[in-house]
């Protein structure tokens, strides 16, 4: 497997939707490659910087509005 | 006239889905538009749409997962509105391309002291660093890589293939490597479980 396959396989392989053979060669090539390596830890730290962001919240006003309209529909 | 059974069922899907999932919505059409006043007026769109829409609706999708396309739907409809210069939907190309070969070999994010640039201005750097993905990768990484839905659902969403979100969501994060590895220059981010150091 070339850097190349591995990069277009990276997200099937974390879905677990690859065939045994196909994660064998890629985990094969991950162990074998620096770079690959590198690219693989990044994007692991890019998740977790991802996962630390508040998540932003619907305003409350809004969220009340959204609310009224469901509510008068519903009368 | 009274709501017939299905319509009045929908409704109350739909008060629960803002309920359960308003953040969420809100956040996708932040996300996809990069814009507050744009992704407040597409999630009272996409309400008004799905209350136009209830007394026809069937259940063919869950409700949360519909209303998320309808929010997606008129995120982009916002910034064609607008005439935002944002590459479209359309104009994401669902393969691998040569530039995402070329973003692959960008330098590895900078080995510096385990202290620098953790949490605040980590987050910062990467809401800035989102300005680089097109609406669609924007939409993707917001689905699959903050909520963590699996990559079917995100397809259900977006209506694309499983196949097409990882293209898209691998774009996504090498576009964000690099941009990312730009500000971390000088010095890693060392960053613990949860984002946290």
């Amino acid at each position: 497997m070339t850097c190349q396959e591995l990069l277009g396989q990276l997200a099937a392989w974390e879905d677990g939707v690859l065939p045994d053979a196909v994660c064998d060669e890629l985990q094969k090539h991950l162990a074998e490659c620096a770079a690959c390596q590198e690219l693989r830890h990044d994007l692991e730290d890019l998740a977790r910087i991802c996962r630390g962001c508040k998540p932003p919240r619907l305003p409350d006003d809004l969220r009340r509005r959204l609310a009224d309209q469901l509510d008068a529909r519903t009368r | 006239m009274s709501p017939g059974p299905d319509g009045a069922a929908h409704r109350e899907a739909l008060s629960r889905a803002l309920v359960e999932e308003g953040d969420r919505l809100y956040a996708l059409a932040l996300r996809t538009t990069r814009d507050p006043d744009l992704a407040r007026d597409a999630v009272q769109e996409a309400f008004a749409a799905a209350l136009a829409k209830a007394d026809g609706f069937r259940g063919d999708a869950h409700p949360a997962t519909w209303l998320h396309r309808i929010v997606f739907n008129k995120s982009i409809d916002m910034l064609r509105r607008r005439r935002r210069y944002e590459p479209l939907p359309e104009q994401d190309p669902d393969q691998l391309t040569a530039e995402d070969e070329r973003l692959a070999h960008a330098p590895a994010w900078a080995r510096g002291p385990d202290e620098v640039l953790v949490g605040r201005e980590a987050r910062q750097a990467l809401d800035q660093a989102m300005a680089e993905l097109t609406p669609l990768q924007r939409a993707v990484f917001e689905l699959r890589e903050a909520e963590g839905r699996p990559t079917d659902e995100v397809a259900e969403i977006l209506e694309l293939s499983p196949g097409a979100v990882r293209v898209h969501l691998h774009r996504a994060r090498l576009r964000l490597r690099v941009r990312l590895g730009e500000h971390f220059r000088g010095g890693r981010a060392h960053v613990g479980p949860g984002g946290h150091p």
